[in-house]
This record gives structure tokens, C-alpha cells and sequence, in this order.
């Protein structure tokens, strides 16, 4: 069951669609009358879908599309046009603003209800690139840990590749028990003929990783338009693109960070963790809105108290991931924790991500 | 919320530079019987949203209840052709009808369609000794001069024929 949200000025509309979702397909079904309060009910609510009427009195639908797209609450969120106004150019306008599907009145039942459950039930990746780069400014955070595991849980969901962008011989590859034979060094040095496709390396659980060069390179040959190449031709066959970020902020990362459709910004639970993070919030303010912070606790002991880091940081927390003594031999053994112990609290911690990510 | 009942049908309005889209009440009248009726010089409808006709998607008013003057409209368009078919229209004729293709210029549009004529088609009488203000189209594409790329689609427009121009007859 999905909640769904209808704005339309027509109350037949609204009857019909509530009788056609809501009984028929029982699911969980908002209403609103106008523009405006659709805009503010779906931003506060978060429905799954909603479904907009384009014609409406002091908000057109149109711009109610623009406004849930540009912001990151509701980014994601799937979206029908439903309209009156049933020409090709109102089709190309409803897509244009943002609109996942777009259909005209008068609706057919089964048509609607098709198109309804092929947007509930397609990845978000389908609506439209999906990137998510897993960033610190500072090392040793467990940037790389958290990144391999959130593409192995996003593998669950659908196609995904893992990008280890560390020009300092990355370690996603041994996180996941690979050898590095193939990297994106080759394809920057020329030293091969192959395609990006084959620079990949397909882990047993479905995952493709386009590993770091093994031997470090200097950070001016990964170029931003190499960047852009290597990432458009993976969101074009894969579903999901994680990247592994290096803790650097260059041409490149800036690059990234644009892109993305969200950021998973990694700090450490110590002071000088925090420190670098609050600063580095400062610095991405451009981007707070894709920011999805992850306090990720590496060592043992007492931390400081979830409410104190909150403020301090002026962003929300949206997962604590608590130390995880096995986390070494994890990484020595190839078996990252979401294979290893999916039951385990890191992985639970990890999901509550995921969901964020993908406005479950 | 703008009440709207089952009989409220949406059309299409085009004037020389708007395109404005409504409702109308059908219960009792198509389209075709309130613009052809010659009692009135206006039309009354609800709930119009008007956009120019270069960014037809672009809203730039809309109006709970709007008055349309008859002779200054271009044509107006339906998804449906009995929305737009006068009451006369609906049925045939005695001498059979035929479907002629044609081809009308209007201020900043042009359209293709087909004529419904009853018996011979003669284009005199249609544009010259045909009292009503309009004529009446089916299977339309409309569009728009200075962007071709712009069309709109109808099973029935409804042509001012004070605006038309030119008209190309297909001689099928």
C-alpha cells in the first residue's frame, strides 16, 4: 500500500480517483482541492505519488511540480499530470516541469491504475539519473566502508555500480575480496582499447565496480571531463552510481557533488571529526539541500551526546552507524558487513540510509 | 473549490494571440449549438485558464467564468466530435454526406481536417451563401504558423469563417 495524494480543483476528480485508489487498490489516499495547499500538504505528508491536476486556480499544477522537484523532500517523489488540457505541447510542458507520467482527462481507470503501479514499483533510478557520493573531507572515517555497503544494499534494489574515485590505489576493491585487474587508470592513460563498460569488474553480488588504479596517479590527470564521461556512461546502464569520494575538494569532486542527486557526507563521532564536518557543511552550502548526513562511530567508548552533535553541526543526523568491532576482518575477509552480517545493527543503521535516500 | 459537474466539457478557445481553455455545461447544448446559434453574440463558460499562443503551456490568467465574443474567436477545438457537432450535425442526411479534406489559413494558424457536407459539396455556398458564422471541421490538426512544431489535435474544430484566408479543397 502507497500513500497517494490528488490535487485537483474538481471534486468528481477527487471522488473518483480517491474510489479508483483507494478502495479498488486500498491505498492510502490524501486530497487537496487547490494548488497551494496540494504543495504544502505533499511537502509535509511526503506521499509516495501524487497525482496533479494541471488547471487549478492561484497555483497551476505545473508549478506545484517544479516546486516538490526543487526541493529535496520530495525530489524523488513520483508524480502524474493529470490535465484536461490534452495536447502535445501540454504533454512536453508536464515533463518538462518535472512530472514522472503525464495523462489527460478523461481518465481511464485501468490506464491510471497501470500507470500508478509502474511508478510505485519502478526504482527512483528509473525517474532519472541517480548518483550518490559518499564524501568526507577528512580520511579515515569510514567513507570507503560505508560506501561499498550502501552499493551492496542498493544492489538488493536494482542495478548498481561503485565508483572508487581515489587516486591513492582505493581499497573498494579489496573491501569487496576483488583484484583490481581492471580501473579507470587504464582508461585515462590510453593503455587499452577497452570500453568503460569492460573496466568494470562484476562482484558475485550482481555489484559492477570500476576500481581505483592500484598504483597512485596524480589527482590533475583525472579530469573533470573524464569524470563527467565515466559517470554519464554507468547512469546510463546502471540504475544506481555510488561513488567512493576522496577526501579532497577539487575541480572533480565539485564536479560530483553537482551531480549527485544526494550527498551522503560522512563524519566521525570525535571533535576533530565534527569540527571538519561543520566546516564542511559550511563549505558545500551550495549543496545543503542534497546533504544526507551520516555519523559514523569508528572507535569504541563513550560519545558525545546525539543531541550536542546535533546541534553543533547545524544539519540532521539521518543515521548513526555504531562501531563495529568485526569491521576489520570484514575487510580483510572480502565479505563487507551487508553480506557478512546483515542482521547486524551497522546494517540495519545502513538501511535507515538507503530509505532516506530513496524517500521510502 | 470550483464546482464542476458531469456535463462540464473541455474545450479549446483560440483567438489571434490566446489560447484559453475551458469548460462548458453540455447538459443541454453541444458546442456546436451554442456557437452557431445566431440568438447570441457571446459565450459564457467556466473555469478558463489562458496562456499565449507561443508558450501554449504557460498559464498567464485564469478566471472562474469568462464571456467569449463569438466573432472574434479563430476556432475552437474538441476532443470529442460530438462536443462539437450541432444537434443537426449528429445525424444524416437524405442526400448522404461526404468528407472532403481541406486545408484553412487563419491569423497564426493553419489547419488540416475535413469537411462533413451534406449532398454536393460546393465551397461557394459554404463560405458565401451559408448564413452561420462558422463551419465546422473533423479529424483536425491545428498549427501554429510561426512554430510549426506547436500543433493541436481534435476530432472537431469549429472555424470563424470571417478569419479564414485561404482554404485548399482536396479534390477527392
Amino acid at each position: 500500500m502507497a500513500h497517494i495524494l490528488i490535487i485537483d480543483d474538481n471534486y468528481e476528480i477527487l471522488e473518483m480517483l480517491k474510489t479508483i485508489l483507494g478502495q479498488r487498490e486500498t491505498h492510502q489516499i490524501s486530497l487537496s482541492a487547490n494548488g497551494k495547499d496540494g504543495l504544502a500538504q505533499a511537502l509535509k505528508e511526503r506521499p509516495d505519488l501524487a497525482i496533479v491536476d494541471v488547471m487549478m486556480p492561484e497555483m497551476s499544477g505545473y508549478e506545484v511540480v517544479r516546486r516538490l522537484r526543487a526541493d529535496s523532500n520530495t525530489a524523488d517523489m513520483g508524480i502524474i499530470i493529470l490535465t484536461a488540457r490534452g495536447q502535445a505541447v501540454d504533454k512536453a510542458a508536464a515533463l518538462e516541469a518535472g512530472a514522472s507520467h503525464y495523462m489527460s482527462k478523461p481518465v481511464n481507470a485501468q490506464e491510471l491504475l497501470e500507470a500508478v503501479n509502474k511508478i510505485l514499483t519502478v526504482p527512483p533510478a528509473q525517474k532519472g539519473s541517480v548518483l550518490y557520493p559518499v564524501f568526507s573531507l577528512r580520511g579515515g572515517v569510514g567513507v570507503t566502508t560505508l560506501a561499498v555497503n550502501l552499493a551492496l544494499l542498493l544492489q538488493h534494489l536494482s542495478a548498481t555500480a561503485l565508483i572508487d574515485f581515489s587516486p591513492n590505489s582505493g581499497h573498494c576493491a579489496s573491501y569487496l575480496g576483488l583484484r583490481p585487474r581492471q580501473h579507470w587508470g587504464q582508461f585515462i592513460q590510453k593503455d587499452t582499447d577497452s570500453t568503460i563498460g569492460s573496466l568494470t569488474m562484476k562482484h558475485h553480488s550482481g555489484l559492477r565496480l570500476l576500481a581505483a588504479p592500484p598504483i597512485p596517479i596524480p589527482t590533475e590527470q583525472l579530469a573533470e571531463a573524464t569524470v563527467e564521461l565515466l559517470l554519464a556512461v554507468l547512469q546510463k546502464y546502471l540504475h544506481f552510481v555510488v561513488v567512493d569520494m576522496p577526501p579532497v575538494l577539487n575541480s572533480t569532486s565539485t564536479l560530483i557533488l553537482e551531480k549527485a542527486t544526494r550527498v551522503i557526507l560522512v563524519s566521525g563521532s570525535d571533535s576533530p571529526g565534527l569540527q571538519t564536518t561543520l566546516r564542511t557543511v559550511q563549505a558545500l552550502q551550495e549543496y545543503h539541500h542534497k546533504l544526507v548526513l551520516v555519523l559514523n562511530h569508528i572507535a569504541p567508548g563513550r560519545q558525545l551526546p546525539l543531541s550536542t552533535v546535533q546541534r553543533a553541526l547545524h544539519i540532521p543526523i539521518t543515521a548513526q552507524i555504531p562501531y563495529y568491532a568485526q569491521e576489520i576482518a570484514t575487510k580483510q575477509a572480502g565479505a563487507p558487513a551487508v553480506l557478512s552480517q546483515p542482521k547486524s545493527p551497522v546494517v540495519s543503521n545502513l538501511q535507515q540510509v538507503v530509505r532516506t535516500l530513496l524517500r521510502k | 473549490m470550483r464546482v464542476k459537474n458531469r456535463a462540464q466539457t473541455p474545450v479549446e478557445f483560440f483567438s489571434q494571440s490566446y489560447r484559453l481553455s475551458c469548460t462548458f455545461d453540455a447538459r443541454r447544448h453541444s458546442l456546436g449549438d451554442l456557437l452557431y446559434a445566431t440568438t447570441s453574440a457571446y459565450l459564457m463558460l467556466d473555469n478558463a485558464y489562458i496562456s499565449p499562443i507561443d508558450h501554449p503551456s504557460r498559464i498567464s490568467a485564469d478566471y472562474p467564468r469568462v464571456i467569449i465574443i463569438k466573432e472574434s474567436l479563430t476556432f475552437a477545438l474538441t476532443t470529442y466530435r460530438d462536443d462539437a457537432l450541432r444537434r443537426d450535425q449528429k445525424y444524416g442526411s437524405y442526400l448522404g454526406t461526404q468528407l472532403t479534406a481541406v486545408f484553412i489559413t487563419l491569423p497564426h494558424f493553419d489547419i488540416s481536417g475535413e469537411l462533413r457536407i451534406p449532398g454536393r459539396f460546393d465551397p461557394r455556398v459554404l463560405l458565401s451563401s451559408q448564413t452561420g458564422m462558422f463551419i465546422t471541421l473533423l479529424n483536425v490538426t491545428a498549427r501554429l504558423t510561426s512554430n510549426p512544431e506547436i500543433t493541436y489535435h481534435g476530432e472537431a474544430a469549429i472555424v470563424n469563417k470571417n478569419q479564414v484566408s485561404f482554404m485548399g479543397l482536396s479534390d477527392r
